[in-house]
């Protein structure tokens, strides 16, 4: 062993004790590592790139620079950095750490030692690898460059871009104006522009009917191929050995003396009028509905065992009307939905949430802002990795052999 | 139509893939083929009119159960088995194909789910469809390789080793790779539209890495050490473990309780 050229033996070595002093470091100084902001993040990127080069180009001929720049240290790294993933998998993650036990890092694997000694050795390999294969360029390396190069950007990118990423909540209330939100730290920071919520508006589906059982209270689950039923007018169903006929489904109602009438103001709920017949031909009839914040919910008992009721509806879609002020640019009417986000100034203006326990009457939206200046330089990794499965694709396995 | 029906293209499907199957043992090699081959696409073509008609009558892509997802493996299975058996005209390969899409439709036809039209608003996305189709094609071809790595680790036990066995495993991994990829980056793009992030270590992005990494690894044994199959389909056969940890295996992990792709089913 450590006779040249180093093979696995000497790569995992190399690799496991670096996984140790990363915990033994994390034992000892059990600290947050911090993120690394600009101008530090590229001035590092720079220093990678040119010491790999360097080393290749004046030390090529040295076997630890071979053996950097070969297989068995890329699969060690790559194994390596699993390893830390794996323990993602496996061990729930938690951004606020506790400091009183013993601190592997294993519960916040990514700000920790181990972590980050994976990810320099695993950049500097990837690194060194790709240099040594770009020169002299020739066209049968494109899918190779394209693949390696796209994983050096979004790795690099990822690894040295997140200190300068903003991620900030606002909790915006109907008609008022809001300048000032929640970081990652949950500290309250001021943003240069503001916001003003117009309108919040959800779009739900319609309530589903479920049966519950009387004696837990549980909605009992189908068994067999069942369907949804997506309460409406005129919806009938055959269940239990009842005819369930809706007879009428109103969206917003409220309830007067003894029946629900259609209402539409803040805090009317969901109601439907219901008939069911039995097998030797008896009629019932009622109401059911799923209350909300101010009204209680409301069901129809069908036999001794089984009653039936109706779910929360789902949101189909929510969306919130804004303006946005800010000093320079004049005010900007918009609205923004899930999957929908606006930008804005190098922001980016995403709809997270409402108030989930005043439903389609929230006045409360949750907007995140989120800035992420080296997003554009992460998306060319990503388009020249997926240019390069194009060409795996294309091409096949047999133009990416590789030095043997 | 809904599932309701399903029972009825699963026989369809089901009778005719068996018969296919072991049509493909019959010595008579060009009838049996024409014959087992015309099965297998009734058995494609019943399940994509399911498939089919569940979209349009469910008004949403039917891909957000774990028995949707079932369903297109299903559908994407004997489509890989059958371009593979026209082109290299492997028969057992077909055969094993048909046999783990019956798996997956009996799976669906034994527990059923019930269907449900709504889709949350961080689903519908244009991404949606590319993610989904294109990570279950490349878990059809993974899913293919891992048998051919149990065939090799079976044929290097009996000395009967044959180089052709791990040269497919190759042409299969590197497309399976190549959509493997898509499928992440696809992933992270709508991650980034839908929650403002195109990498938050959810539980499923975590084991959906080590997936691709494990192939990864496969892919840099067999072009470090070419002649050392053995270490090579071990690779192979235990990524196949990691996809499907992070497929079916995820929800029942101690992490999954915070992830946001645990959508029921």
């Amino acid at each position: 062993m450590w006779q040249f050229p180093w093979r696995y033996k000497e790569s995992f070595i190399i690799a496991t004790g670096l996984f140790f002093c990363g915990i033994l470091l994390q034992i000892a100084s059990p600290v947050t590592i911090p993120l690394i902001c600009f101008p530090y993040n590229v001035v590092i990127g720079i220093l990678l790139i040119l010491t790999s080069s360097s080393l290749l180009y004046f030390c090529g001929k040295n076997q630890v620079v071979i053996w950097l720049s070969g297989i068995p240290a890329s699969i060690s790294a790559i194994v390596l950095f699993s390893s830390l993933s794996l323990l993602i998998g496996f061990i729930p993650q938690h951004s606020v750490v506790d400091r009183s036990a013993l601190d592997f890092g294993f519960t916040h694997v990514v700000s920790s030692w181990p972590y980050l000694f994976s990810e320099i050795y695993l950049l500097i390999i990837l690194c060194m690898v790709t240099i040594r294969r770009i020169f002299p360029f020739r066209w049968t390396n494109t899918g190779f460059i394209l693949n390696h190069v796209g994983l050096i950007i979004v790795l690099s990118g990822i690894a040295l871009g997140a200190g300068d990423k903003q991620k900030i909540l606002m909790n915006l209330y109907e008609s008022q104006l809001e300048w000032k939100g929640y970081n990652e730290k949950n500290q309250i920071v001021e943003l240069p522009l503001a916001i003003k919520l117009k309108k919040f508006v959800i779009d739900d589906y319609n309530p589903s009917m479920v049966f519950v059982d009387n004696a837990t209270g549980d909605v009992i689950k189908d068994k067999t191929h069942g369907q949804q039923f997506l309460i409406d007018s005129g919806l009938s169903v055959t269940k239990y050995g009842y005819k369930i006929n809706i007879i009428r489904y109103l969206a917003d109602a409220s309830f007067f003396n003894d029946a629900f009438l259609p209402f539409k103001s803040k805090g009317s709920v969901p109601a439907a009028f219901i008939q069911t017949v039995n097998s030797s031909g008896q009629v019932s009839k009622g109401w059911i509905s799923c209350g909300n914040y101010i009204s209680p919910q409301i069901i129809l008992r069908l036999d001794k065992s089984v009653s039936i009721a109706m779910e929360m509806p789902r949101p189909k879609k929510y969306c919130s009307e804004i303006s946005i002020y800010s000093k320079e640019k004049p005010i900007i009417e918009t609205s923004i939905e899930v999957n929908k986000p606006f930008s804005f100034e190098g922001w980016k203006i995403y709809q997270t949430g409402f108030d989930e326990k005043m439903g389609k009457w929230s006045n409360l939206s949750v907007i995140q802002l989120v800035r992420d200046p080296w997003l554009s330089f992460i998306y060319t990794g990503f388009f020249m990795l997926m240019a390069g499965a194009g060409f795996v694709i294309w091409r096949g396995r047999n133009n990416n052999k590789t030095i043997k | 139509m809904n599932w309701l029906y399903y029972p009825y293209f699963y026989y369809v499907a089901a009778i005719a893939w068996t018969f296919a199957f072991f049509m493909l043992f019959s010595q008579r090699k060009l009838i049996s083929g024409i014959f087992a081959s015309a099965l297998c696409i009734a058995g494609i073509l019943a399940i994509c009119i399911f498939t089919t008609i569940l979209w349009v009558k469910l008004n949403r892509p039917p891909m957000r159960t774990l028995g949707e997802t079932r369903l297109w493996y299903s559908l994407f299975l004997p489509v890989v088995g059958i371009f593979i058996f026209f082109k290299w005209k492997y028969r057992w390969f077909l055969q094993y194909s048909l046999v783990l899409a019956m798996v997956f439709l009996t799976i669906n036809f034994l527990k059923p789910e019930t269907h449900e039209k709504t889709l949350m608003p961080a689903l519908q996305s244009i991404w949606f469809v590319p993610h989904v189709i294109v990570y279950i094609f490349s878990y059809a071809l993974l899913a293919a390789s891992s048998v051919i790595a149990v065939k090799g680790l079976y044929q290097q036990e009996t000395n009967k080793f044959e180089l052709g066995t791990i040269t497919l495993a190759d042409n299969i991994v590197y497309i399976g790779f190549a959509f493997l990829t898509l499928g992440l980056i696809f992933g992270a793009l709508w991650a980034k539209t839908a929650w403002g992030d195109y990498w938050t270590w959810d539980p499923k992005e975590s084991w959906a890495l080590l997936t691709w990494i494990g192939y990864l690894i496969y892919i840099h044994v067999r072009i470090y050490q070419p002649q050392n199959y053995k270490s090579a389909l071990w690779v192979l056969a235990m990524s196949f473990i990691v996809l499907l940890i992070c497929w079916f295996g995820v929800n029942y992990l101690p992490t999954a309780q915070n992830s946001v792709h645990t959508y029921a089913g």
